[in-house]
């Protein structure tokens, strides 16, 4: 039991019990826990009183005391937020000078505990926008059950975009409500008002309300040039591969202080985020993004059914995760060209004339693939002729197509004639082998109106050999870059197609004797046009580049051997 | 380095009499000829020649994706030269090119005290096997072409390096009857040690 005494300041010097105290009414009776209520109270309160309410458990504070003596007068009281549902006792006794009184006045009130019900949390506090029955349930306090008479709490929902059911409502207890909440699809990420409520009958009704709030998250959206491509009746898309997928999702924030933490994208099919070429470094690709809330990809070959999928993580102002959010889903189709590649050799190997420029346009002798004229190399002009091997690209409507050559392997051999006097002739010189990108990227030596690439590679043949023997072998690869796509001003890269192997292996002898410059050869090389595997379709499994031409650095054409002169 | 020598000693050795016959009628924006229909041909793009050089050339240090201008010793040594056609059709681009890119580019490279940089020189080079090149510019448009600069001279010393490429152009020719020779910008590049 406790007691609270109240000692008023002023007394008086007379019969202390001459005037003792009454009390005619009391109004409310009715005083609710955690709440201030105005007391007015009817009777005599004389001098030098002192005024006490008894209760069982808790307290209650009487937070300013009335003048005396009077008839009417008026205080508030406060019964503690914990105060249980009780009766109180109020006394105003008499006492002054070691005296007590005899009869102090007393009055009976009731106290109503807990009629301000509290949230503490509400969990889960996301709920995700799927249609479905979720399970939540309420923590707090002062909550009425329904066994209490007049009871239970209400617990009520409100949402701006009226996308939230709220259904199976059970106190639990006075401190755990529990309900089902039910989201609709397509609801928008927003926050949700909830409040409990303690009825009008037991008392002066209170309310709490979820602080923070609950938030809607919502089924993420893919959206592609500003249309939205995911959910149900969503259309399949269509893209050209080498074209641009810039692909964006929805929500990009969250309300209610929730965040996103995780996005993860799965793109399936051969894809890249971008793809560099450099001359001396080759081909590099970055792949694609997949955490982050927007990406961006290419397709490197014709596929159906991709489906590019999406979801998210969310974590609230507790930090507490909400992985993973329903998943969206973009079908797409990846279409491509049917694009060839053809050769045509020459199937010739010829002994050429060039002119030397620095040597009063002396001829000099070059064993060629092909059948070339005109300056030689470091020559102003241009040489004319024949090719060797030229490789047509056809098939696509659109788009363009671009030449990338590798040489995979150059060996230019001389051998010498024996020593005039017997012997053993000196080794041959060997220069090469030469490998990597031949000459640039693209590939420059193609027509300007047909998507045609072509060579011959040559050999000078110097007067002091026997014979000189070129044997070249290179790889063709054809990519396609399609048109760019309407709407974006992202290009387009170019995409592997297809890839020829080729090869020339000729030999040039000097006729007898060695010194004269004269050189013959066969008309029908050892070896020229497509070798190994030909033409062969590109995949994304060829190499580690999905398909793209392989180098590390460009194509060297000089011997292996160097010196410095002054 | 004979090769390297051939290509400086082309530019003062140009085909005169060849372009003489042309220049009596020379017009500007002249149609390009057509390349030969049966595309078994090399596709010499051939232009009546005209008063005012039909490219420009513009240098920068390092390659098309990155540009670089600080190279360490011993490290390659790469220049981007980017020729863009300035006329109103298609010039023809021929020749033969080696580690240097095209023959006839003609390479100014100096220290920091304008001393020419030492070239290299390839015992071997009469038996280099260059490669002929032939397509064409589209009007306005340009051909990139990445070169290896330390396959030809020497930064073995650290410093600053001045460097300039010039290129003849075969379409553009002066009151001699030789090509006008087209420069490039300047760039300066940083060796260290």
């Amino acid at each position: 039991m406790l007691f609270l005494l109240i000692s008023p300041a002023f007394c008086h010097a007379q019969d202390p019990c001459a005037a003792g105290a009454s009390i005619s009414s009391i109004s409310p009776t009715t005083w609710i826990a955690g709440q201030t209520t105005t007391v007015t109270m009817t009777g005599f309160l004389p001098p030098c009183y002192n005024m006490n309410v008894t209760v069982d458990t808790g307290s209650v504070t009487i937070d300013a005391y009335p003048d005396s003596p009077a008839t009417t007068w008026q205080f508030p009281v406060t019964p503690d937020s914990s105060d249980p549902t009780e009766t109180a006792t109020l006394s105003i006794s008499v006492e002054e000078c070691g005296l007590a009184c005899p009869s102090p006045a007393s009055v009976t009130v009731q106290i109503i505990g807990c009629a301000t019900p509290t949230i503490t949390s509400v969990t889960p506090d996301g709920w995700w926008a799927t249609g479905q029955k979720q399970d939540i349930t309420i923590n707090g306090g002062c909550f009425l059950t329904q066994s209490e008479p007049g009871r239970p709490s209400h617990l009520t929902l409100t949402d701006g975009a009226n996308s939230v059911k709220l259904s199976n409502v059970s106190v639990v207890s006075s401190t755990q409500i529990t309900a089902t909440v039910n989201v609709t699809k397509n609801a928008p990420a927003e926050t949700v008002t909830l409040t409990v409520t303690n009825p009008s009958s037991s008392g002066s009704p209170g309310s709490a309300t979820a602080n923070p709030a609950p938030v809607v998250l919502p089924v993420p959206v893919i959206k592609w040039r500003g249309r939205v491509i995911s959910g149900d009746g969503a259309r399949n898309q269509s893209i050209i591969v080498g074209q641009p997928v810039e692909l964006t999702t929805t929500p990009a924030t969250l309300p209610g202080g929730f965040t996103i933490t995780n996005s993860t994208w799965a793109v399936p099919g051969t894809n890249i985020k971008q793809y560099h070429e450099d001359d001396d470094d080759g081909i590099s690709v970055d792949e694609t993004d997949l955490d982050t809330a927007n990406t961006s990809f290419y397709w490197l070959y014709p596929e159906t059914d991709l489906n590019v999928t999406y979801n998210y993580c969310a974590k609230d102002p507790s930090g507490n995760q909400f992985c993973t959010s329903p998943q969206a889903k973009a079908t797409f189709k990846a279409t491509g060209p049917t694009a060839s590649l053809s050769t045509w050799d020459s199937k010739e190997a010829k002994i050429e004339s060039l002119n030397v420029c620095m040597m009063n346009n002396q001829k000099r002798p070059y064993l060629g693939y092909g059948d070339l004229s005109g300056p030689a190399p470091g020559c102003p002009g241009s040489p004319d002729g024949t090719m060797g091997v030229r490789l047509t690209a056809s098939g696509a409507s659109g788009g363009k197509y671009v030449f990338v050559q590798v040489i995979d392997a150059d060996f230019s051999v001389y051998t010498s004639p024996a020593p005039a006097g017997g012997g053993t002739p000196p080794a041959p010189r060997i220069c090469g082998p030469h490998a990597g990108l031949d000459g640039q990227y693209p590939y420059r030596d193609v027509y300007r109106d047909a998507p045609i690439a072509y060579d011959g590679p040559q050999m000078p043949l110097g007067r002091d050999y026997a014979t000189g023997t070129r044997n070249f072998h290179a790889t063709m690869y054809l990519l396609w870059q399609p048109d760019q796509l309407s709407g974006t001003d992202t290009e387009s890269i170019p995409i592997p197609i297809r890839h020829q192997d080729w090869q020339f292996i000729g030999t040039a002898v000097q006729k007898p004797p060695i010194g004269n410059d004269k050189w013959k050869t066969d008309r029908t090389p050892t070896a020229s046009g497509d070798q190994g595997e030909g033409f062969v379709q590109a995949t994304p499994y060829d190499n580690a580049l999905y398909g793209y031409p392989l180098w590390e650095y460009k194509a060297s054409t000089v011997c292996n051997v160097s010196q410095a002169i002054n | 380095m004979k090769t390297l020598q051939q290509a400086f000693k082309s530019m003062l050795f140009v085909g005169a009499l060849t372009f003489a016959a042309l220049l009596s009628g020379a017009q500007d924006r002249a149609p390009s000829t057509p390349p030969e229909q049966d595309h078994t041909r090399i596709p010499v793009i051939r232009n009546p020649p005209q008063s005012a050089p039909s490219f420009t050339l513009t240098l920068s240090p390092g390659s098309r994706s990155k540009q670089i201008s600080e190279f360490r010793i011993g490290s390659k040594v790469r220049i981007t030269i980017v020729e863009k056609n300035i006329t109103s059709h298609t010039i023809g681009c021929s020749g033969w090119y080696s580690d240097l890119g095209d023959m006839l580019y003609s390479f100014d490279v100096r220290d920091e005290d304008g001393k020419p940089v030492e070239k290299m020189v390839h015992p071997d080079s009469d038996l280099d096997t260059p490669r002929y090149f032939s397509f064409g510019i589209t009007a306005g448009e340009s051909n990139t072409d990445e070169v290896e600069l330390s396959n030809g001279y020497k930064f073995d010393r650290p410093g600053k390096y001045v460097i300039q490429v010039s290129h003849p152009d075969q379409d553009c020719l002066d009151a001699d009857g030789k090509p006008v020779v087209v420069k490039s910008n300047i760039i300066t590049i940083t060796i260290t040690g």
